[in-house]
């Protein structure tokens, strides 16, 4: 069996066109995912970098009636005393706090002197009744002095002071931003130190003031569900433990949609996390490689002729057939290990290699659960694998059936691109019963998360579906080619 | 010697059309077997039928013993053989090609390789891609495939095919020699009886699916007609030499080719002795004797396409 497997071998490696083959589907794959990265970088760009000088953005307010328009002037104008020359130069915690003590608390020391208080009320969002504009004025103050020392602590503290303030007169505030200011207040951070944690900070705070709000609500006889709860808390133990260890590099879940929310660099993402988890796409291409190879396994030697020379050997058909699947098998996991080493490198070329210590955090038992961000992403692209096998098995199977490798290709390769859709359709349309197809359960990397287009799916039934289909794909094969007059 | 091939009562039908008809043929190893038959007249079918490639629809095929139905790696590996054209690798040499046979049978050691490739005369190309080899180059290929590994059976489906006639006489003589001194049986398929005349110790001849007959070569040459002889005589005035032998002999079948040149035929019991009167009468008649030369008698080829010339030249 081993020597029938080292003739296939022989036999795919001897043939310049798989050389070509896999180099086409490597560079195709490499090249897709630049541009997807290419795209992203684009996006980041757009919103974060925007080259605009604050002088000349702001001589378009300069005379304008609005009062919203005379708050933005201002806000300018603090950012040029701060001596910074293009919105881009702003730190977004600086921009966030002028804009805090601007629009939050000068708002109501500006609307309480226009002549048409009612307008300007209504313009900004605000009402003066019952504010004390003293107060708001001496808090604006505060705050802006702290920006423009630079000092974000003494900000902070400030901020924290107001929804003390707030607190105390039983006025509404937020939630979420208090829990933000305590944080920071009484853990330290600095913003330009630590950006990275900023993310966190909010996401903590955020889903701790939920959490909160939400037992409170439950404990009151509100109607709040166990999935709610569990969500927040989710949220919070994950970054609780992304702030506790002082991780930087790390991407995570949420628990519904299976959304990323990654650690942040510079603008929340770490290219190379980014880059390094998205591999679906290489694993369809080191696929789509193999694919064309099963394809051509069988209907080659049919349309060579060499077939007759393959079964006049002392070999029964049985053993040629399962030594040409099982080669198959072998090249799929090799190209896949191939396709992703080379991946890796590419990622650490194009990306930097600031991620690689990076992790993967998810949330089990209620604690949460580290590991390495190379070890997740090889564990999504296995998983990914798996959809795979079932592709190249139907590439076989229509190769042993068919004699023509390209009606093989061709019907695989637009199952593997259709198959996805035409099951969504199924759905759409109300067919529960295309649960059973094969393509409504190849998706493992999602299935395992618990994201799935029919409600209830698990791995197990996934698993299940995809082994009977296996089991038919082959045996169909295996027959046809027993029997096969030659 | 021992029995090589035993085939039984074989039926096989392509569709409705039934393509062998009860076929029974028994081959024994130190003789090469030729296997003679029109286009379409089942040699490929059967041939592929003792390589399992297709399936028996009723007989039994066995080979030294072993059944190809259900013993069918014990029986190939007693099997080397050609069908059809020698499709092999293109893309990759003739060595590579080989290497790949031996990996699929026992005991096919280096040694042998060089050994077969030397026999068939290959040595020099042997590293070149098979894509660029001609068609006898790919024909002796595929009997170096076929013979790796010391088959006690050969089957080759037309060989001579696209060989050159040294080719083709150094194939008659590899095979020869195989199975005289190797004890192995050959199975030849041809549809030319010279070619046949000169290899095979047997002959069996197929249309339209029967075996007709199986017969050695010197039984298919006495069976023929050889009652009569033919002499070709050559005179100065071949219309006065019919008359003068006519009217002596006129039972002597006479008949003037030209001016100067006749055909005489007599019984061919004691042929020389009535030639040898016939000559002296016509000296002794003042006709000038020129030469006289006993034609070949209707030779094998013409037996053959007469015997399988039943449905005139249309493809059965
Ligand atoms: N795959 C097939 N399907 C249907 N009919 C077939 C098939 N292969 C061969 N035949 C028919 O079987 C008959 C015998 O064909 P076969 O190839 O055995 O002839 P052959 O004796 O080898 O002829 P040749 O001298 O031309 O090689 C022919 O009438 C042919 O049309
Ligand atoms: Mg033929």
């Amino acid at each position: 069996m081993l020597k029938l497997i080292k003739n296939e071998y022989a036999k795919i490696f001897l043939k310049k066109s798989t050389y070509i083959i896999l180099g086409v589907c490597l560079l195709l794959s490499m090249g897709i995912s630049m541009l997807i990265q290419y795209a992203y970088n684009q996006i980041d760009e757009y919103y974060y970098y925007g080259e605009l000088s604050i002088e000349e953005d702001m001589s378009h307010y300069k005379n304008s009636e609005y009062v919203y328009d005379q708050i933005y002037y201002m806000e300018c104008q603090m950012f040029i005393e701060m001596g910074y020359e293009y919105f881009s130069d702003v730190p977004s915690w600086v921009w966030d706090g002028v804009s805090n003590a601007l629009y939050n608390h000068y708002a109501y020391v500006v609307a309480s002197q226009m002549e048409n208080r009612e307008s300007a009320e209504m313009e900004l969002g605000i009402s003066l009744e019952g504010i004390d504009v003293e107060y708001e004025k001496k808090v604006s103050e505060e705050m802006l002095n702290a920006i423009k020392a630079g000092d974000y602590l003494v900000y902070n503290k400030s901020c924290l002071a107001y929804f003390d303030y707030q607190k105390e007169n039983d006025l509404p505030f937020d939630q979420v931003q208090y829990e933000v200011y305590k944080y920071i207040v009484e853990h330290g951070i600095s913003p330009e130190a630590d950006e990275k944690k900023m993310f966190a900070v909010n996401m903590y705070a955020s889903a701790k003031a939920n959490y909160d709000t939400l037992t409170k609500q439950r404990d009151a006889g509100e109607n709040v569900t166990e999935y709610q709860l569990e969500k927040e808390k989710k949220i919070f133990t994950i970054y609780q433990y992304v702030l506790d260890n002082n991780i930087d590099n790390y991407l995570t879940e949420t628990l519904d949609y299976g959304d990323m929310y990654e650690g942040k660099t510079e603008s929340n993402t770490n290219k190379f996390i980014t880059a390094i988890t998205s591999n679906t796409m290489i694993g369809g291409m080191a696929g789509i490689f193999v694919m064309i190879i099963a394809a051509g396994i069988i209907a080659n030697e049919f349309s060579n002729g060499t077939i007759k020379f393959l079964l006049i050997n002392p070999v029964k058909r049985a053993k040629i057939f399962w030594s040409k699947y099982i080669t198959c098998l072998f090249l799929l996991v090799s190209s896949l290990a191939v396709f992703f080493v080379v991946y890796f490198l590419f990622c650490m070329l194009t990306c930097g290699t600031d991620g690689l210590d990076g992790v993967y955090l998810s949330y089990v038992d209620g604690v949460a659960h580290e590991e390495s961000i190379i070890l997740y992403a090889l564990k999504q692209y296995a998983l990914s694998g798996v959809s795979l096998l079932t592709s190249i098995t139907l590439a076989f199977t229509i190769s042993s059936l068919m004699r023509s490798n390209a009606v093989a290709i061709a019907i695989s390769i637009v199952i593997e691109f259709l198959g996805a859709t035409i099951t969504m359709f199924l759905y759409e349309f109300g067919h529960d019963w295309a649960r059973y197809l094969v393509f409504a359960n190849t998706d493992l990397a999602s299935i395992s998360k618990g994201v799935t287009l029919f409600p209830g799916q698990t791995l197990g039934f996934a698993l299940v579906v995809i082994a009977i289909y296996m089991v038919i794909f082959l045996l169909t094969a295996y027959d046809g080619f027993k029997k096969k007059e030659v | 010697m021992g029995t090589a091939l035993k085939i039984e009562h074989i039926n096989k039908s392509y569709g409705k059309k039934q393509i062998l008809h009860d076929v029974c043929l028994e081959t024994n190893t130190g003789e090469v077997f030729g296997f003679l038959g029109p286009n379409g007249a089942g040699k490929t079918t059967l041939i592929k039928l003792i390589v399992g490639l297709i399936s028996l629809d009723e007989g039994t095929i066995s080979v030294c013993g072993h059944d190809v139905e259900k013993e069918f790696e014990a029986a190939m590996a007693n099997i080397g053989g050609i069908v059809e054209n020698p499709e092999l690798y293109k893309y990759m040499t003739g060595m590579q090609n080989l290497k790949q046979y031996a990996n699929m049978r026992n005991g096919v050691t280096k040694e042998r390789i060089d050994e077969v490739v030397e026999l068939v005369g290959l040595t020099n190309r042997i590293n070149d891609k098979v894509g660029k080899y001609s068609l006898g180059m790919r024909q002796r290929l595929g009997l170096a495939q076929a013979l790796l590994h010391n088959p006690k059976v050969l089957i080759l489906d037309e060989p001579t095919n696209g060989l050159d006639p040294a080719g083709i006489k150094q194939l008659r003589d590899i095979l020869k020699t195989i199975a005289h001194k190797e004890d192995v049986c050959v199975f030849v398929s041809s549809h030319l009886m010279s070619e046949m005349e000169l290899m095979c110790d047997r002959v069996g001849i197929i249309v339209r699916g029967t075996v007709k007959s199986v017969q050695t070569i010197e039984e298919m040459l006495k069976s023929i007609d050889t009652s009569t002889a033919t002499y070709l005589y050559k005179v100065n005035d071949a219309e006065a030499a019919k008359i003068m032998i006519g009217e002596k002999y006129p039972a002597y079948e006479i008949a003037c080719d030209g001016d100067s040149e006749f055909k005489l035929t007599v019984t061919a019991e004691n042929a020389n002795e009535l030639i040898a009167d016939v000559n002296a009468l016509m000296i002794s008649g003042g006709i000038r004797l020129y030469g006289v030369q006993r034609q070949e008698s209707r030779s094998l080829e013409e037996a053959f396409i007469e015997l399988t010339d039943e449905g005139g030249t249309q493809i059965a």
